[in-house]
């Protein structure tokens, strides 16, 4: 019986495989012959460059604007992506605000907008009586639902006033609640004085900073600047102190009244209290000496690629010592490096940090997360969010939640980045 | 920020920190001669190190891990497309294109730019202060190269682009695109013959 099934089973295999072999030499052949057509058609006509051209120049034309979308304020540049309202139109009353709960004036000009209380980006009324409002805002309103990216759905940012409009990065640095970030700041001697973006090369990582609280005494006291900020030095000289002055300066009015303003109108300020003896103590116009001594220093740009000046270890290894240990750490590490295998170049890099360097990260259970704290972002850079509104997290936005990412992105497209572009001009 | 995961709470931990406590500076200056003349590694301990590394490496952007993952892509693209034809770079001049300025909120015409209205230093700084505006510029063009005229048929019917973005010197974009370019017949038969 079992040999008969045996039998069955190679006549049935033979047949299938010889099926195979027929189908699979037809499908060859055919392959074959396509093959051969092909190569014969090769090479294809060419597209008309003049209709390519077209194209081209039609897409560019398309993009080649700059529009505001009047309820999420960012930048477009695509013309097919916005549409324009009238500014009588109904769609507009979904952006009402409540007035008291906004601490800066939102008019924007249009008298029939003004008396409803509704809040859109001035920067995007053409013609005095249009409103442009992106497909994404617009399909929404035709909802009739709140866009979650809307100004209206709070997250107005408000206009910079004058006492928070030039501050020096140093300055701004001695007034913030917070420091989220270490800062690694860069200054380079170019030699044939070619612009290039501020930059660095390589991976930064960045390592929380022991902000277990919000700061409620300020300013700053500067030397503790040195903790937050990391100055390296690109050039072949020493660093001119002269040169290099304006990137240090202090002005003690300048930060006073910042700080008074900051007090009497951000949110998150409320309670800080100005520390005067610390003021007492800086004369009117100052460096922050503390800072520009600790400069690292690379000697050539060239090296950059590896230089790794910009680790920074607080020389606390020890092993008395208790409790949790501060950490002010911020690294560089370089991952640009193709010639060598990966593996290889890894295993250097273990080595050398095995020999002398190690990076303490025991940032304990009580550093800041921006999930947790609404005034994450407002009470760390209070020139970007001077009136401390527009947070990432609002519970009055409860219906059109915000993902952080969206709201950094909309920050990021923000119509208000040409107005930091004029202020930038007027400095230069 | 939000890709952290925290390695020492995985099942495996245990053992794998035994391993990572064994390792000295010897053991990994070994097994980088060993990597030095293409050898295996033979430590265990040290492969353990290098894959909880490059696991770690492998979602950060521009970091060799991620590199060594586009090469794959690549290989396997032309393994699927055919190889490619056609190795393109473009590079966007950002300082003299007057939508880069436009999209860093200077007031132009756009179609009726007068250069010398705008000095080369004035129209460099403004970009440099609107680093956004120039990412924008490029994004904009290439897709509207892509879009408009290699898809069309600029070498001929397109199979297949893959481009990888990198910065030069002065940090602004460039693209590199390898280009597949096939008759669509002789391509669907290639993939035949490799299966």
């Amino acid at each position: 019986m079992s040999q008969r099934a045996n039998e069955r089973y190679h006549i049935c295999d033979l047949l299938f495989s010889q099926y195979m072999l027929i189908t699979r030499l037809l499908s060859l052949d055919e392959n074959h012959q396509s093959i051969i057509v092909a190569q014969k058609r090769w090479p294809a006509p060419l597209s008309d460059p003049k209709q390519l051209y077209r194209n081209f120049y039609d897409m560019m034309q398309k993009v080649s604007y700059n529009i505001v979308c009047g309820c999420c304020g960012t930048i477009g540049h695509n013309i097919d992506e916005f549409t324009r309202l009238s500014a009588q139109n109904e769609l507009l009353r979904l952006l009402t605000v409540n007035s008291k709960d906004v601490p800066f004036s939102f008019e924007c000009g249009i008298a029939a907008l003004d008396q409803q209380h509704i809040m859109i980006d001035p920067l995007a009324i053409t013609d005095y009586s249009t409103v442009s409002i992106c497909q994404r805002c617009h399909s929404c309103l035709s909802d009739s639902s709140l866009p979650a990216e809307a100004l209206a759905n709070f997250r107005w940012i408000g206009p910079m006033p004058d006492e928070l409009k030039d501050l020096t990065w140093v300055e701004e640095a001695l007034i913030a609640r917070s420091h989220l970030f270490g800062r690694i700041f860069r200054l380079e001697e170019r030699k044939n004085r070619e612009p290039a973006y501020s930059s660095l090369k390589g991976h930064v990582v960045l390592v929380p900073q022991n902000t277990m609280r919000l700061l409620d005494i300020l300013p700053l006291s500067p030397d503790s600047l040195a903790d937050i900020a990391h100055v390296v030095w690109v050039g072949k000289s020493e660093p001119d102190i002269t040169r290099m002055a304006p990137h240090f300066t202090v002005r003690k009015q300048k930060v006073l009244d910042s700080l008074k303003w900051l007090q009497k109108h951000h949110e998150d300020y409320q309670n800080v209290r100005i520390d005067t003896t610390e003021l007492d103590k800086w004369p009117s116009v100052f460096i922050t000496e503390a800072l520009f001594h600790s400069i690292a220093h690379v000697r050539s740009g060239m090296m950059e690629d590896t230089f790794k000046d910009g680790f920074a270890v607080e020389d606390i290894d020890i092993d008395h010592f208790e409790g949790n240990i501060p950490n002010t750490v911020s690294a560089i590490l370089d991952v640009n490096n193709f010639s060598q295998s990966h593996h290889l170049k890894i295993l250097q890099e273990l080595q050398s940090l095995h020999q002398d360097l190690t990076i303490n990260v025991v940032p304990g259970n009580k550093v800041l997360e921006h999930y947790q704290d609404a005034t994450y972002f407002t009470s760390a850079f209070p020139t970007l969010f001077p009136w401390g509104t527009g947070k990432h997290k609002d519970p009055r936005r409860d219906k059109s939640e915000l993902q952080l990412q969206a709201w950094m992105q909309l920050l990021l497209k923000h119509s208000s980045r040409y107005c930091i572009f004029i202020l930038n001009k007027l400095i230069l | 920020m939000s890709k952290v995961t925290v390695r020492t709470k995985r099942k495996t931990w245990a053992k794998t920190s035994q391993l990572l406590e064994s390792l000295s500076s010897e053991d990994l200056a070994r097994a980088a001669k060993e990597e030095e003349i293409h050898h295996r590694i033979t430590n265990p301990a040290v492969m353990e190190l290098l894959k909880s590394l490059s696991q770690i490496g492998g979602t950060t952007s521009g970091s060799d891990e991620r590199k060594s993952h586009m090469l794959t892509e690549l290989k396997s693209s032309s393994v699927y497309y055919g190889f490619p034809v056609i190795y393109l770079t473009i590079n966007p001049a950002d300082r003299h294109s007057p939508l880069a300025l436009l999209y860093s909120g200077v007031k132009i015409d756009v179609n009726n730019f007068m250069p010398d209205n705008y000095s080369y230093t004035e129209r460099v700084q403004t970009l440099l202060q609107n680093p956004l505006g120039v990412v924008e510029y490029f994004h904009n063009m290439i897709r509207a190269m892509i879009d408009g005229v290699l898809k069309r048929g600029m070498f001929g019917e397109l199979m297949h682009y893959y481009g990888i973005i990198e910065y030069q010197g002065r940090f602004t974009p460039h693209i590199h695109m390898a280009v597949s370019l096939f008759a669509k017949e002789l391509n669907a038969n290639c993939l035949v013959v490799m299966a």
